[in-house]
């Protein structure tokens, strides 16, 4: 079996509100093996991005709290360090990328000063050497002239530029592990796929884990091994890409994937779920989507179903489709 | 107010750059006002460094013979009631004004943009700093100066730190703002994402970003230093005889107006040119380096 680097076991982070203690996050276990890449989807409010957050240990305390769980980061838990600790691990063994590439950047240094920082940081190199290795960053991304580049303010950049200097700060000290926060939600498409791209590629190249969170199916499809779904801070349903796509079980899963819009299925409205998610502090009964879902029974409006393994995916729901469909079950 | 605009209008303000600096100074020369006072300021400031050398009389030799002689051939603006040369006086009052502006400046910068970047940064902080700066406002600025001066004692270097303490509220309040919104941009966010300490994210990532709004508030607050230390002078709280002090000389004509209207006049105007001269240069400053801030000061 391949090297787990990071694992993360029933984590819970919830934020002091006026209503009281909200989890946002509540019991999420997952796992990403060495080069491998894992999905997180989800609508706005889920919890990925505090998922990814809690994972660097950057949820703003106060207001937020990691109440329980653990985040093994090879073999040691990172909810034990103190800060000191984490600042040597963030940037430098578990990197980070973010949604807005045009504010990513600090816009009063070159971006070979910003790159350089951190490889001075925590590789402990001298400044000639750190931009000599800035500039073999940006060439590694696909920057072209690297040298003159180098030298650059961010706003003589353009978005999809500044995400691949983005990209390579964040790999700049060789991390195990990369966080990618809706890395091309702020591109335009001919980027994103380019972007992409360079990502798949410089995984391969230097063999990190990739931790994507996006909202874009399309996206997932593209880059990750796995997928998991989540949905109101839990998640619900967790599979292989491939049979995910092709047969979702979960009820939520099948509706984002019917939202996509098709080119070639003639269709007058496009597909939407039903209602919004629910509001954090406000939980439904039972099953937290039932009042959005078309199949919701009794059971799902008095009891919360477990997160189930069966063929080597997970599904939290009392009837998941492909029982249906079977005819196994119901 | 959308902090995503804002920042996409800062894309001219990386501070290094040549082309930048050229910018600045093409907006700053557009502005008739800007020259005036940055004339005034180059005029005082190099008069004050210069004094010893183009002051022509010894600006403390007494003589009780030639007392409040009018404006002359020898002595331009005219002397005072012990016989000083008021022009030399001036001359010479120039640096010390001009020193108290710059002391002052320098303890309320200093002092103002620590405890305004910790209040920003650290949430927990915020409560206390600001409370002890609404009550430092609280106090009217002269009678807080007052108060400073006659709990350390009458002289000019008091003088300097109570104008200095008296500035801080504002460099405090005008730094935490800032802070405040330059925190949330993601630049620091991935700052902290990448292992960065908080020392270094304030000092190299946020101080930088907030920089130009304090520049253009030492300009502004240099002219104001100047007033609120030639009155504590002009009150008997900072510079002592026979320091030639622009406020002091306005404090020693006043028993002399009706005769000698060129001892009031001279020293008042002095001081009024060199306020005038700071806060045009300020204006314009504030204008070239940050043409958003047009509307909102």
């Amino acid at each position: 079996m391949a090297e787990r680097v990071l694992d993360v076991r029933n984590l819970k982070t919830s934020f002091h509100t006026a209503y009281g203690l909200i989890p946002a996050v509540d019991g999420v276990s997952f796992h990403v093996d060495k080069g491998e890449t894992l999905g997180v989807v989800g609508e706005s409010g889920c919890g990925k991005s505090v998922t990814a957050l809690s994972v660097m240990r950057l949820v703003p305390e106060p207001p937020g709290v990691i109440e329980q769980g653990e985040i093994l980061f090879e073999g040691k838990n990172l909810l034990s360090f103190s800060e000191h600790q984490m600042r040597r691990i963030r940037g430098n063994e578990i990197a980070m990328i973010f949604q807005e590439p045009l504010t990513s950047l600090n816009p009063v240094y070159t971006i070979g000063d910003q790159i350089a920082e951190a490889i001075m940081l925590h590789q402990g190199l001298s400044q000639a050497k750190a931009i000599g290795r800035s500039i073999e960053m940006l060439r590694l991304v696909g920057i072209p002239l690297p040298e003159r580049r180098v030298r650059a303010y961010p706003f003589e950049l353009s978005g999809g530029m500044r995400q691949r200097v983005m990209i390579a700060m964040g790999l700049s000290c060789n991390p195990s592990v990369l966080i990618a926060d809706e890395p091309t939600t702020a591109l335009d498409v001919t980027i994103q796929a380019q972007i992409l791209r360079l990502m798949r590629q410089l995984k391969q190249e230097m063999g990190m884990a990739i931790l994507l969170i996006t909202h874009d199916l399309g996206v997932v499809a593209e880059m990750a091994q796995r997928v998991v779904v989540m949905y109101a801070g839990k998640i619900v349903e967790e599979a292989p890409v491939a049979f995910l796509f092709r047969r979702p079980w979960h009820p939520y899963t099948a509706g984002l994937l019917a939202s996509i819009p098709q080119l070639d299925v003639e269709r007058k409205r496009l597909h939407v779920i039903k209602g919004t998610v629910p509001n954090l502090a406000d939980m439904p009964e039972g099953c937290r989507f039932n009042p959005r879902c078309p199949y919701a029974d009794d059971q799902c409006r008095a009891y919360e179903p477990e997160l189930q393994e069966r063929d080597g995916r997970k599904v939290r729901c009392w009837h998941p489709l492909s029982q249906d469909e079977e005819g196994t079950s119901k | 107010m959308n902090t995503y605009v804002a920042t996409g209008k800062n894309e001219k303000r990386p501070a290094k750059s040549k082309a930048y600096a050229a910018i600045v100074w093409h907006e700053f020369k557009k502005n008739k006002g800007a020259l005036i006072g940055l004339g005034l300021v180059i005029f005082f400031i190099s008069i004050g460094l210069l004094a010893p050398y183009i002051s022509p009389h010894d600006p403390l030799l007494m003589n009780q013979a030639n007392r409040l002689q009018p404006p002359s051939i020898t002595h331009w603006l005219g002397t005072d009631e012990h016989g000083r040369d008021l022009m030399s006086r001036i001359i010479h009052g120039a640096r010390i004004s001009t020193t108290v502006g710059v002391v002052a400046v320098l303890i309320a910068g200093v002092g103002g943009v620590t405890l305004g970047l910790t209040a920003g940064y650290w949430k927990s902080a915020d409560a206390i700093i600001m409370t002890m700066i609404d009550l430092l406002m609280a106090f009217p600025f002269l009678l807080l100066a007052i108060g400073i001066v006659s709990i350390l004692g009458p002289s000019l270097t008091n003088t300097m730190i109570a104008v200095g303490i008296g500035g801080i509220a504002g460099y405090c309040r005008v730094t935490r703002a800032e802070v405040l919104r330059v925190r949330e941009l993601e630049f620091v966010e991935a700052a902290h994402a990448l292992g960065y300490s908080n020392a270094r994210i304030i000092l190299n990532h946020i101080l930088p970003n907030v920089l130009a709004p304090i520049i253009v508030m030492v300009t502004l607050t240099l002219g104001s230093s100047i007033l609120g230390a030639a009155a504590l002078s002009f009150l008997g709280l900072g510079a002592q005889p026979p320091q030639p002090e622009w406020g002091f000389m306005l404090n020693s004509a006043r028993s002399f107006v009706m005769r000698a209207w060129w001892y009031s006049v001279f020293p008042g105007l002095a001081i009024m040119l060199m306020v005038l001269g700071f806060n045009m240069l300020g204006d314009g400053l504030r204008d070239a380096l940050d043409p958003r801030l047009k509307n909102m000061m």
